[in-house]
């Protein structure tokens, strides 16, 4: 069942390393070019549910992080890339997802990653004129 | 010396006893207000499955008392941009109108019957000899038409004086609530004077000795009980001032003792709605006769009973129902209210026609 | 303000951050022309207390006790999801004794969120009957969860491997009462609700949104239930024990604002009926596992079909005794994120009558 689920999510990422977190939970590393491509095609398989987008910080690099989930049935795919940490840019999945809006907002607040193509990259949770992005370790407060 | 004085002017002494007796019936409507918002939060707690107010007083009958003191040591807050002079002056118009509906609405008749019901008491003091005013109002249902049009002209004064966005919402909404909903209470009123053949409610009153206009007139009365609600500003149709949505509407800006009299004119308000409604429809004062020594009081207990049993049922609405919104509210006023009380009007030319013929009016 | 001199026809209007029907500090900034929203934002952040990077900074065992300040009325739901979240990353075993009652916490505490939701909604359209009704009802429930857990909000009940305290002697009893009380009033909730002339009027056909509409916005829980969609993480990807419970999963049909409140009543009934089997079948053994302080290197991610959603965290360790990133997944943040495109033309009084039916919970918005 997992092991099925598994390569089930390796024949539609081909360029990705695929593991198990746990059962029906995997976890991919696509490269930076495939950020939107594996968004599509994960979304085509029936993966239509966005559940969140996220980053974490690395120390010399970012990750950036999106998952998504079958509405009927089983099964949860984290999707990460390794992103520049000073110029730290991806396309916006908001072409994919129409949900992705308020995510991405989040993620560019607390963590400074700005996504190419959303309409609203403003702060969301801090006030406008908040310097820095907290959740980065390097973060001074 | 002052009541020698009195005797040898009749005319005097005939407006001083028409003073005292609109002081009577003002201060028994006040009164009666105060018991209005003790009984509404009484019974609306119970419906809530709550106590209500307990502690002041036995069963807090003086909770109102003390809120009112409350209200009245409380610092009169005036919006910085607002005009003070109209922002303090607009409550005591409103109010004020709502008080001089009263003076029309018969009840005086109340304090009246029972003054005269006391006269052994006061035996010889010539000026507390009953007279009644609200019946020399040979217009008296028109005065009422007139004072609650010149209603929302307030309530949008009020709304655009207070120089908030809350509060002009709220303001818009009452004109445009209270206007369209007095159509329709006008033409349900209209079928009660054709019927009638008269302005004056005293005469309304009497022409229901034998049947009650209830159950000539039930369409008039259905839609006189929804417009008299949307008239108070009620739920569900408590729009204007909904504290949920736009807090508390044209009322926003107020506090302390304006604010009190707003409350206080708005409760008047539903009385004086309960009060019409018992007697345009429900007879008024007439009723079985009561027993004994209680005899002089039938009238003035028949009609307490009355406006009491309203009250209670608009307390009831305003528990059991949410709000309208106010397009809704706009719509059923014209689409529905409105083509019922045209239809009503047809109905009561046939309905006057066969009670004269029968000999019930 | 309103200037006339310039024929203003429009109308800017703060609904927040002090407002009565906000459910909490959120300014919804909607420009009104009349009464009719011709635009709409919103702005967050007022109770941010950065829980997220709180958690880096916290032992884990230190941490649940945060998590269920992020929704005051469901914390039991908000330290659960963590506490799989990590037990998923040790590989921990939990005793079957701790998974039943975890169940029992849960389900009592959705039915205790749903009441609180149903008393804040019906004041927000002005029927505060409701609201004093729902108050009622909910404390009979938080009286049995304080015999169960000690507290009344802030329950901190979860621990890794199991729960806290053990069930106590004549807590079935408790709940049965409880469940009975909330029971004999929901005939009552829904003649006041669903049923009332006005409420209908009020709610039906109110923003309806299609099932694969709500799926692109990401919608999970009692709100994509509405829609139509038959989704639950306690039956599609099922923990727990929840597997073996007898339990129906109520749906809408128009998705509009009316299925959000029918859905949520029904809820409260399948949850009577999950608590009353899983006080029956509770097997008698240990109800806490002896777990590590700290999770191994890993990744995982603890999702928990939530009052309002699916509440999830993807907890980052890299093997110190504190986690090296955690994100929470909060559905009222996706939910909310919908609003300023669905009331686009809606009356300025149905904002109240939408914004309500999301249920938020400006606690876990923010976070």
């Amino acid at each position: 069942m997992s092991q099925n689920f598994l390569d089930h999510i390796k024949s539609l990422l081909p360029y990705a390393e695929v593991h198990l977190i746990y059962k029906n939970k995997a976890y991919a590393k696509v490269p930076k070019e495939y950020w939107i491509d594996s968004a599509k095609k994960l979304k085509s398989a029936g993966f239509t549910l966005l559940s969140f987008v996220s980053g974490i910080d690395r120390l010399n690099s970012i990750e950036v992080i999106y998952a998504c989930r079958k509405p009927e049935g089983n099964g949860l795919v984290i999707v990460g890339t390794i992103i520049d940490r000073n110029n730290p840019r991806i396309p916006s999945l908001i072409t994919v997802w129409e949900g992705a809006l308020w995510h991405e907002r989040e993620t560019f607040d607390l963590l400074g990653i700005y996504f190419e193509g959303n309409p609203d990259m403003r702060r969301i949770l801090l006030p406008d004129e908040w310097v820095g992005h907290p959740l980065r370790k390097d973060y001074k407060w | 010396m002052v009541i020698e004085f009195l005797k040898s002017s009749p005319l005097l002494l005939e407006l001083v006893r028409a003073f005292i007796a609109i002081l009577l019936a003002l201060v028994f409507v006040l009164v009666n207000a105060i018991i209005f918002i003790y009984l509404e939060r009484k019974v609306w707690a119970r419906v809530m499955q709550r106590m209500g107010p307990t502690y002041v007083g036995k069963w807090g009958i003086l909770q109102l008392i003390a809120d009112l003191i409350k209200v009245l040591g409380k610092e009169i807050i005036v919006p910085a941009k607002a005009n003070k002079f109209a922002f303090l002056s607009l409550p005591i118009f409103s109010t004020g109108l709502a008080l001089a509906l009263m003076i029309v609405v018969p009840f005086d008749y109340i304090v009246a019957y029972t003054l005269a019901a006391l006269e052994p008491i006061y035996h010889g003091f010539v000026i507390f000899k009953y007279t009644v005013v609200s019946n020399s109002f040979s217009s008296g249902l028109f005065l009422i038409f007139a004072l609650l049009t010149l209603n929302p002209v307030f309530i949008l004064l009020i709304g655009w004086i207070s120089n908030n966005k809350y509060t002009v919402v709220g303001g818009f909404r009452a004109a445009a609530q209270l206007l369209s909903f007095e159509i329709p209470l006008l033409i349900s009123l209209a079928s009660v004077i054709i019927l009638a053949g008269t302005f004056n409610l005293y005469e309304i009153v009497e022409k229901q000795s034998k049947i009650w206009f209830v159950f000539l007139l039930p369409l008039a009365f259905i839609l006189f009980l929804i417009t008299a609600i949307a008239e108070a500003e009620r739920t569900p149709f408590d729009i204007p001032d909904a504290e949920s949505e736009i807090i508390a509407g044209w009322n926003t800006e107020y506090s302390a003792t304006p604010f009190m009299m707003l409350i206080f004119g708005m409760y008047v308000r539903a009385i004086i709605s309960a009060a019409l409604i018992s007697i345009l429809f429900f007879g008024g004062w007439h009723g079985p006769e009561l027993p004994g020594f209680l005899k002089p009081i039938t009238g003035p207990f028949w009609l307490s009973v009355k406006i009491y049993f309203f009250m209670f049922l608009l307390i009831l609405i305003r528990s059991a129902y949410p709000r309208y919104r106010i397009d809704q509210l706009l719509s059923i006023s014209w689409t529905k209210l409105l083509p019922l009380s045209l239809i009503n009007i047809i109905l009561v030319i046939f309905v006057k026609y066969l009670s004269i013929s029968y000999g019930i009016i | 303000m309103v200037n006339m001199q310039q024929e203003v026809r429009t109308l800017t209007i703060n609904v927040g951050p002090q407002h009565p029907s906000t459910h909490g500090p959120m300014d919804v900034i909607v420009t009104i022309e009349g009464e009719t929203i011709i635009n709409a934002d919103i702005r967050l952040g007022y109770i941010h207390r950065g829980i997220e990077k709180l958690c880096e900074t916290r032992y884990y065992f230190q941490i649940p006790a945060y998590l269920s300040r992020l929704c005051y009325v469901s914390g039991m739901f908000w330290e659960y999801g963590f506490v799989r979240a990590v037990e998923e990353i040790m590989g921990v075993k939990v005793p079957e004794r701790a998974q039943w009652l975890r169940v029992i916490s849960c389900e009592l505490t959705r039915i205790a969120s749903h009441l609180i939701w149903l008393a804040a909604y019906a004041a927000d359209l002005g029927l505060l009957t409701g609201l004093s009704w729902g108050l009622r009802d909910r404390d009979r429930i938080i009286d049995a969860l304080e015999m169960l857990t000690g507290q009344r909000m802030m329950f901190t009940y979860m621990v890794f491997g199991g729960v806290r305290y053990d069930m106590p002697a004549g807590f079935q009893d408790t709940v049965e009462k409880s469940l009975k009380y909330v029971e004999s009033h929901l005939p009552d909730w829904e003649k006041l609700t669903i049923e009332n002339p006005i409420f209908r009027a009020r709610t039906e056909n109110l923003v309806p949104v299609s099932a694969s509409y709500a799926i692109e916005l990401g919608w999970t829980g009692p709100m994509l239930r509405a829609c139509g969609v038959k989704r639950d993480l306690r039956r599609d990807e099922p923990y727990d024990v929840y597997e073996t419970l007898d339990f129906e999963i109520p749906t809408g049909k128009r998705g509009d604002t009316l299925d959000r409140v029918y859905v949520r009543i029904e809820e409260i009934k399948q949850s009577i009926k999950i608590v009353r089997q899983a006080i029956k079948r509770i097997p008698s053994g240990p109800y806490q596992h002896r777990a590590l302080l700290y999770p191994p290197p890993g990744i995982g991610y603890g999702y928990v079909e939530d009052s309002r959603g699916e509440c999830g965290y993807f907890v980052v360790s890299d093997g110190t005794p504190r986690p090296y990133r955690v994100k929470i997944r909060s559905p009222a943040y996706v939910h909310v994120m919908s609003l300023p495109k669905l009331i686009k033309g809606i009356k300025l009084a149905d904002l109240y009558a939408v914004l309500g039916s999301f249920d938020p919970c400006l606690g876990e918005i923010d976070r």
